[in-house]
């Protein structure tokens, strides 16, 4: 009996500290300012075909920024197109959106998730990194380079 | 029970346990990183030994690879996986071996949910060219939800599991079929 209740009042404590330190460790990656990005779109024969400073706004997620700029098509829940990417995936490391395509002027890059899908890539010491978070999430400020990629799931993300 | 029967037996157990280890770990794969499966190898480790659990994991990283509907870790992620996975039976049958109470295997299952985290780093920093700290960090949350599953698992299930499989194990060999001459 003593041992039980051991068990529970540890059981509670260790769940509750778990809830405590996630629920801390969640960020958002808001804008915190007013600022620029520079955005590299390179389409699937590996041409770039945006390379420009893009301006966002104090409290924008990168997701903002880019459908502010352009003409984006989303996933659904089960990874279908979504032109008004009103779908949200969340859960409990992580909320927001699954980028499938890109359309600017003179330019569509199209992917469909399962033979192909978009690479995101932040600029930092001299090179580019993959980026651990989704579209929504990735951390950006003020004069930041990124990258976003069409990539083939065969090839891999080298 | 002849030599040959009983390598059969045992041959159908190490397919059974890891048919078991494979279906919950697909049922439960909707919640990132809440599985049974550290509860279970622990177990198996305990329960069958280290050569039987051996090969339960190695069955269960091909099975999870080759058949998951989610489809498999990247080639160069699978030896860390099966590195994770091995060095429970590895710790439980060498520098753990004395450990056999709940608690104190429910403070290592904790403590190996970050491990077996950080055994895909090399991988993705070196290979995947991951940020390190960036990866680490993006990673602690997932770490800390399977050392939570696997603390709070271990110490509710180990001993009646252990109990239910030790009679299970007992009645498996007891009765075996030893045919007429």
């Amino acid at each position: 009996m003593k041992s039980t209740i051991l068990k529970i009042v540890v059981s509670i404590i260790v769940v509750s500290l778990a809830a405590i330190l996630t629920y801390q460790l969640r960020e958002s990656n808001l804008a915190s300012t007013d600022g620029s990005v520079q955005i590299i779109i390179v389409d699937d024969n590996g041409n770039i075909v945006f390379d420009q400073n893009v301006i966002y706004m104090k409290d924008d997620n990168f997701f903002d920024v880019l459908n502010r700029q352009f003409d984006l098509t989303c996933a659904t829940s089960n990874y279908g197109t979504d032109d008004s990417c009103t779908y949200d995936f969340s859960g409990f490391a992580y909320q927001g959106k699954v980028l499938l395509g890109i359309k600017g002027d003179g330019f569509t890059v199209q992917t469909d998730w399962s033979n192909s899908f978009l690479k995101f890539e932040t600029y930092g010491e001299d090179d580019y990194h993959l980026a651990t978070q989704g579209v929504s999430n990735i951390e950006f400020s003020n004069h930041d380079k990124i990258r976003i990629s069409y990539a083939s799931v065969l090839e891999g993300l080298s | 029970m002849s030599q040959k029967h009983q390598a059969i037996k045992d041959a159908s157990l190490i397919a059974i346990l890891a048919s078991i280890l494979f279906v919950q770990q697909l049922a439960l794969s909707f919640l990132p990183n809440v599985q049974f499966t550290t509860l279970l190898i622990v177990l198996y480790s305990r329960v069958f030994g280290f050569k039987k659990t051996t090969f339960v994991v190695i069955l269960h990283v091909l099975a999870i690879n080759i058949l998951s509907p989610f489809g498999p870790v990247i080639p160069m992620q699978v030896p860390a996986m099966v590195i994770g996975w091995l060095l429970i039976p590895i710790c439980l049958h060498t520098v753990f071996k004395n450990m056999k109470t709940a608690w104190a295997l429910a403070i290592f299952g904790f403590f190996f949910g970050f491990v077996y985290g950080w055994l895909y780093i090399p991988v993705s920093v070196w290979v995947l060219d991951v940020p390190f700290l960036t990866y680490l960090y993006a990673d602690i949350l997932f770490e800390i939800v399977m050392a939570v599953s696997n603390f709070l698992t271990i110490l509710w299930l180990y001993d009646p599991l252990k109990k239910l499989l030790m009679e299970q194990k007992d009645r498996y060999y007891m009765t075996a079929y030893e045919p007429r001459i």
